[in-house]
């Protein structure tokens, strides 16, 4: 990689980073309709370092994402739109790819979003959902973009006893393929938790995900203990939030409270 | 070939010799977390102790650890561009349940990444004629964007799938690295195939194309591990890429040395394991022989034409349902009871020195020897341990590493 992408990349990381604490809330709303959404980012727009939007999103909300105490936005790449008319595999059209980092890039994100699900039924979804952000992460460094791969076991194949190891083995493939930042649900005990951080050795997000494990704001305080950088928090604490709620959330990844 | 892949391959190869030491570090990314390879950078720290000619990661890791690779003389990196699940067995998470097989990288990208080489699987032996086309067009098609950016390709050819069998493993490898080879593949990883002769076809298969030999799962002895190494040289191989085998074990730093100095120097196993010309104490762990006697026989034959535990220059016992091992303790009261100056004790060598011309065959050694491992044989001359000459065959063949040789 030439150093200037590099450079450019850590640029791109550091409008993410709360410069003071040196971690990140990232609240994720691309899930939720126009209104809703507008509200969440006009309501908690003081409390949180990023959003993931999808494009679309982008143009609707935009006066909220403008300005230096704006929080960054992180455009989500659905893997699966890469399949859409063709049934052959990615290396021979990742232009597909390209073209979806450097639409991003246009807009002005500050990094690139995607999913990784552990646990998929058939063998074959789970290459082509490797394959896709594999090819997302070189249009990535290419581009000089981070990455955010965010974990999700999820599936018929994921128990209560194989979730840990799970969640391990998504983070360790996803770093592997070539992710910046890895997003993951808490493992529910700090020693495998720890195991994660240890062995993945890149930036990790506390997901925010119901698990067969819970979760709670004691997750989140445990895992920002053992090393997390931060959270992402979705659909499961957004769908009823009050700004209350993300502001302590907030303090807590930021100040510690 | 081409200026830019020259220089790559002989960034791979030593020019010198045109071998190779290469340590994968990519399974996580294939199986998951498995021991050994917790954090790769730790691991891959310790391991730089050691000498190789490259490392193989995956393009993840590529741009993690690429503060490793900067300094001068720095092993080369040859990064992964595809991913297979065909490798989760029963005892890795998510076991495969359909083989898959899919490129993650132009290789381009690999260039991009500061590759020096580029690596792929193909698998032979799909049940499926269909699936096993399109694996080789992804082959070729990636071989074939290697060589548009001079990038050299290692294809690790792999016999996998319904119609692969213990009886045609051989054959079914052989056509697979005739495949490769016609794929256009510039250097092939195998699995050994467990003896020299199917191993040189298979070296023959590959029409001068460098073959390197893959080390599988870690064995349970060192010696093991460095004689393959020395069969495989023999049978024409390049090299090896020797993964588990080297981070699981103790010092993995030691064991590439040791790699390294079979490879390229030439040296045999007991010089890498620092045997010869040094001084050796046998140690005997009487709490794991298991009484095959196995030491005995092969004592007596390697001192002789004979396989006879009578005349072995070590002893096993039993007493009280346990084992006694008694070998020569170097404690050198043979040598002062014998009248004529027939044995000596060769400090320097820690080993005892028979002379038989100046034997009289008296057995005053016999009668002085503490352990009772000393006898003479049939024509009344004693049979001294002198340790093989620095490699103790005991120590050798001894299935459960009860009798140890340690250098003093």
């Amino acid at each position: 990689m030439e150093l200037t992408e590099l450079w450019v990349e850590n640029m791109r990381i550091d409008r993410i980073i709360n410069p003071e604490s040196g971690k990140m809330l990232i609240l994720e709303i691309d899930w939720a309709n126009d209104a809703y959404s507008e509200r969440i980012i006009r309501d908690c727009r003081n409390y949180c370092d990023g959003v993931i939007v999808s494009k679309d999103q982008v143009n609707r909300l935009h006066p909220y994402l403008m300005g230096s105490s704006a929080p960054a936005f992180i455009i989500q790449i659905d893997w699966k739109s890469f399949y859409q008319g063709f049934q052959r595999s990615l290396y021979e059209n990742s232009e597909i790819v390209n073209s979806a980092v450097e639409e991003a890039i246009l807009l002005g994100a500050s990094s690139i979003t995607s999913s990784f699900i552990v646990g998929h039924d058939k063998d074959e979804d789970e290459a082509r959902n490797l394959e896709a952000i594999s090819f997302l992460a070189r249009a990535c460094e290419r581009a000089g973009v981070p990455l955010i791969i965010r974990c999700l076991p999820f599936g018929r194949r994921i128990t209560k006893e194989n979730f840990c190891r799970c969640v391990e083995l998504g983070a360790r493939v996803a770093m592997e393929a070539g992710a910046d930042i890895v997003a993951i649900p808490y493992t529910g005990d700090q020693p495998s938790f720890n195991r994660i951080v240890y062995g993945v050795n890149i930036p990790i997000l506390l997901l925010d995900v119901q698990t067969p494990l819970g979760r709670s704001i004691d997750s989140l305080k445990s895992a920002l203990e053992i090393g997390a950088v931060g959270a992402i928090i979705s659909y499961e604490t957004l769908k009823d939030y009050t700004t209350q709620k993300v502001k302590i959330i907030y303090e807590v990844i930021h100040g510690g409270s | 070939m081409s200026v830019g892949k020259n220089i790559r391959m002989n960034s791979i190869f030593n020019p010198d010799d045109g071998k190779c030491v290469m340590l994968p570090v990519d399974h996580n990314f294939l199986v998951g977390p498995i021991r050994g390879l917790e954090n790769v950078e730790e691991t891959l720290k310790r391991a730089l102790m050691g000498r190789l000619d490259a490392v193989m990661v995956s393009p993840g890791q590529a741009k993690r650890l690429a503060h490793l690779f900067r300094k001068r003389g720095s092993p080369a990196l040859v990064i992964r561009g595809d991913w297979s699940n065909a490798f989760r067995e029963k005892t890795y998470t998510l076991p495969v349940r359909s083989i898959q097989e899919i490129l993650i990288a132009h290789p381009r990208d690999l260039l991009h990444l500061g590759a020096t080489g580029a690596v792929i699987y193909y698998f032979v032996g799909y049940g499926d004629e269909e699936k096993q086309a399109q694996h080789y067009e992804r082959m070729r098609w990636f071989i074939k964007n290697c060589e548009a950016v001079e990038l050299p390709c290692l294809v690790t050819v792999m016999p996998m799938g319904e119609k692969v069998s213990g009886a045609n493993f051989v054959d079914f490898l052989e056509l697979g690295v005739r495949m490769a080879v016609e794929a256009g593949a510039d250097m092939l990883e195998v699995p050994y195939t467990q003896d020299v002769d199917t191993f040189r076809r298979i070296v023959a298969a590959a029409k001068g194309v460098p073959v390197l030999c893959a080390g599988g799962p870690k064995a349970a002895r060192l010696r093991d591990t460095l004689e393959i190494v020395v069969e495989l040289l023999h049978a024409g191989a390049s090299g090896v890429v020797f993964g588990r085998q080297v981070f699981q074990s103790e010092d993995p730093a030691a064991l590439l040395n040791m790699l390294y100095a079979l490879v390229h120097e030439g040296k045999t196993v007991e010089e890498v394991l620092g045997l010869i010309g040094r001084r050796i104490r046998l140690k005997t762990l009487a709490e794991k022989c298991i009484g095959c006697r196995l030491c005995e026989i092969i004592c007596s034959s390697s001192h002789g034409s004979s396989f006879s535990m009578g005349k072995a220059r070590l002893r096993i016992r039993e007493a009280q349902g346990k084992y006694v091992i008694s070998t020569c303790t170097l404690c050198g009261l043979c040598a002062k009871a014998c009248p004529v100056g027939a044995i000596k004790v060769n400090v320097e060598l820690g080993r005892l020195e028979f002379n038989e011309e100046k034997c009289i065959g008296c057995g005053k050694c016999v009668e002085a020897c503490p352990t009772e491992v000393l006898k003479l044989d049939e024509k009344g001359k004693p049979l001294i341990c002198d340790r093989c000459q620095g490699d103790p065959q005991c120590v050798r063949w001894c299935p459960v590493e009860a009798i140890i040789a340690e250098v003093y």
